[in-house]
């Protein structure tokens, strides 16, 4: 298969996930929605659903406004309306605490829907052995929501074994991990795969049936490592800050010549940060996984870990700016911001939007100028 | 005006601010002293530090006093300029412009020698606290209380005591000294005690009419926040409580023509509490209680006098802000019952997203249940920018018009 056919499957999810998982749902998959990246999909596909995640694709808050502020962040509100308007065919969501506005969007949900519904709490502190056990707990307790869902599901209930379930699900993942983050090392070196490009595979990602990812990434890993990789990339560019509020900007990128050497967004590649190793304890291995992955700006792991983190990036990567786009009242990210820019060795720009994927001219003349500058 | 009730100032409230002068002149000679000063969110553990013989200092507290000092606007343009968004939490910014130089009211708070952060009011004094410990280059210490949305789970109970073994190591450690666990089962007991005066103070608003409003509470709130676990703050609390009394026995009340009895949801709107006051007496309109001030002592429940090292956890997660939604709501709906109210203000706070998001479901909750009316009024609770006058005062006019008819 050629790489521009695999690119384009992987397009017509980022740009349709709603057709895309209405056909799974025809074809007899029970979707279980999530809307964090530290909710761990695998337990999810373990147990025989298909895990689909909350990315906030609805442009309009027509409903999450009669529920949330005119200052709450567009990204919530677009999980919000997703789910409200029914749009994803799901009978479960599970919710995690990853700031203040999305632990009241849960209620929110909780309050105003007949999904079946789960707080999967993950520690705010992930730097202890307390926090470690705790999730390892929060672990296990969302596999007992699913398993008695699933067992409802199930044909043969003898047949349900918990554990080769769950390792073999940790094995397809780790397979996940371990080929976009090898997918994402060649992308930012080559010319074969854009920055929108990039931005469709990570977004299809947390949508698609994972064994069809698991293939399809290894194609694409197959077919570029067949083609040439060019390095006369002009700019490099670091992106960080939560969920892309703003697939627009990658476009925007590709026409400058600059290539994101690093998507540090919740959207990008953080979640695929992980690495599980097998102990024996399946929810401790997990546990362990998503404490050790890059961390989010509303979780702590010491003083200066997000600082230090970005800072590596760049030397890694030689970026020679860093795109800090955060949705507007994101508190987490607009915390760190200053204190990120002073401490950075390259210019920062901070870019935040007030609606899905509507960035005005004056802030598209500022990319523009300051990919200009660096 | 009703000839029979007559309206005078608290007396009391003259000996709150020697109190409150008297801790700031400790806290600020704490290092001649040999004391250490902790900085601590409203809603963390103070009675171990009390234990410790640690000052702990309220950048929240502080924030009330900037706001009442109506500098707010001033601090958070100054934070702006730091690169702090205006969309921010007003009280964390104008703490950072009082850190960076820019003076407050009692010009800067005495600098801490370690920072506690307990995340069960909001997880944006992580992020707040995580910054200023950079900046003092002191160690941080993180109280994580998950959100209890529907339950108290026993994982979480016990996550939360775990935590309250390390923050003691914590204190020994940057103290370098033991904790002496009689000592705080004392406190313990003092800070109960003040709690269950302070329930009783607000309580006293469920006679009509009422010898203080909610306006009365937030001033009178300082104490159960600063001071909780000392005598001081008991025998504040006592006199007050005996002044209320008084107050009832002799017709002495906060509005004298009170008609409407009303609840205040979310912060106060500090820059403007002697203007609403105003606004809502003259409407013959009184506040009487609120969902703010009644948190510190809403875990009381929680909270076995005898073993208050074992109540710590549930006291500290269980706390009006940290749960869901309808359980916020259901609260409120026991607040009308009990304080007899007619109708319901919601400040919609944009400085505070998790007291003001749920709002408009809490709104739509209690009219189903009770068909008390709810109005939600836009401010900020620091930040004057946020608040239009002419706009509010239409908006009290049209919900009073309602309460009326």
């Amino acid at each position: 298969m050629e790489i521009k056919t695999i690119l384009e499957e992987f397009e017509v999810i980022a740009k349709d996930p709603v057709t895309y998982l209405r056909n799974l749902s025809e074809n007899g998959k029970k979707i279980v929605l999530y809307t964090c990246s530290y909710v761990p999909d695998e337990i999810i596909w373990a147990f025989g659903f298909h895990p689909a995640r909350v990315l906030g694709i609805s442009e309009t808050h027509q409903l999450s406004n009669s529920h949330l502020q005119p200052y709450c962040c567009p990204t919530a509100k677009a999980v919000l309306e997703d789910i409200l308007s029914k749009k994803l065919p799901a009978a479960h969501v599970v919710f995690s605490n990853t700031c203040d506005t999305m632990q009241r969007v849960s209620d929110i949900v909780r309050i105003n829907t007949d999904l079946e519904h789960f707080d999967f709490m993950v520690p705010t502190r992930l730097d202890s052995d307390t926090s470690k056990k705790y999730l390892r707990e929060q672990i296990l307790n969302l596999a007992g929501f699913l398993k008695r869902r699933s067992l409802l599901l199930e044909q043969d209930r003898e047949c349900f074994d918990d554990v080769s379930k769950i390792n073999s699900a940790m094995e397809l993942f780790e397979r996940i991990y371990r080929s976009v983050l090898k997918l994402a090392e060649i992308a930012q070196m080559s010319n074969k795969i854009s920055n929108k490009d990039m931005h469709n595979i990570f977004f299809a990602s947390a949508i698609m049936d994972r064994e069809d990812l698991a293939k399809k990434i290894e194609q694409l890993n197959d077919c570029i490592k067949e083609s040439t990789i060019s390095n006369s990339v002009k700019k490099k560019i670091v992106l960080t800050g939560s969920l892309c509020c703003f697939p627009g900007i990658y476009e925007i990128l590709d026409n400058a010549g600059a290539k994101v050497v690093y998507d540090d967004l919740c959207s990008g590649i953080r979640p695929y940060k992980r690495r599980i190793k097998l102990t024996g304890d399946w929810a401790y291995d997990i546990a362990k996984s998503l404490l050790e992955r890059p961390i989010c700006a509303a979780k702590f792991k010491g003083l200066f870990e997000r600082i230090l983190y970005l800072k590596d990036i760049v030397k890694k990567y030689r970026a020679q700016g860093i795109i800090f786009l955060v949705p507007k009242f994101c508190d987490p990210h607009l915390f760190d911001y200053p204190d990120i820019k002073k401490e950075m060795d390259v210019p920062v720009l901070l870019l935040e939007t007030d609606e899905k994927n509507q960035i005005k001219g004056p802030e598209r003349t500022r990319i523009e100028a300051f990919l200009e500058t660096i | 005006m009703n000839m029979e009730y007559k309206k005078e100032p608290i007396k009391t409230k003259s000996k709150m601010k020697e109190i409150m002068t008297n801790y700031f002149l400790e806290a600020f000679d704490a290092k001649n002293k040999g004391k250490k000063v902790a900085w601590i969110t409203s809603g963390g553990p103070v009675e171990p530090l009390i234990a410790m013989d640690i000052i702990p200092i309220y950048p929240e507290n502080h924030g009330a006093m900037i706001g009442a000092s109506k500098l707010g606007e001033k601090l958070v343009s100054y934070a702006e300029g730091l690169g702090y968004s205006c969309d921010l939490c007003s009280y964390a910014t104008a703490d950072i412009a009082c850190s960076r130089g820019e003076k407050g009211p009692i010009g800067h708070l005495p600098e801490p020698d370690m920072l506690i952060c307990c995340n069960n009011i909001c997880s944006t004094v992580v992020k707040w606290y995580e910054i200023q410990a950079r900046y003092f280059n002191v160690p941080l210490f993180i109280l994580d209380t998950p959100m209890c949305h529907t339950n108290f789970t026993e994982d979480t109970k016990e996550y939360v005591r775990r935590q309250f073994d390390e923050l003691f190591l914590f204190l020994e450690t940057v103290c370098k000294k033991k904790m002496d666990f009689d000592r705080l089962e004392e406190v313990g007991r003092l800070s109960v005690q003040a709690q269950k005066l302070w329930q009783e103070i607000l309580d006293t608003t469920t006679h009509s009419p009422a010898p203080m409003s909610a306006f009365d509470a937030f001033f009178h709130l300082a104490l159960i926040v600063t001071l909780r676990g000392t005598e001081i703050c008991v025998n504040y609390y006592r006199e007050l409580l005996e002044e209320m009394k008084d107050r009832i026995k002799n017709k002495i009340c906060a509005v004298p023509n009170e008609k409407y009895r009303v609840l205040w949801d979310n912060l106060p709107i500090w820059y403007k509490t002697k203007w609403l006051s105003e606004k809502f007496a003259e409407r013959d309109v009184c506040l009487v209680a609120d969902t703010y001030t009644s948190a510190w002592c809403s875990s009381l429940r929680y909270i076995d006098e005898n073993d208050f090292l074992g109540s710590l956890a549930p006291a500290y997660t269980r706390i009006y802000l940290n749960q869901g939604i309808d359980t916020m709501a259901n609260e409120i709906i026991k607040m009308i019952d009990k304080y007899k109210v007619h109708g319901i203000i919601m400040h919609s706070n944009r400085s505070c997203k998790p007291y003001s998001f749920g709002q408009y479901d809490i709104q739509k909750i209690i009219r189903n249940k009770t068909k008390v009316p709810v109005l939600i009024i836009e401010a900020d609770m620091l930040d004057q920018r946020s608040f239009s006058d002419a706009q509010i005062e239409s908006r009290i006019d049209a919900f009073c018009e309602l309460l009326h008819s």
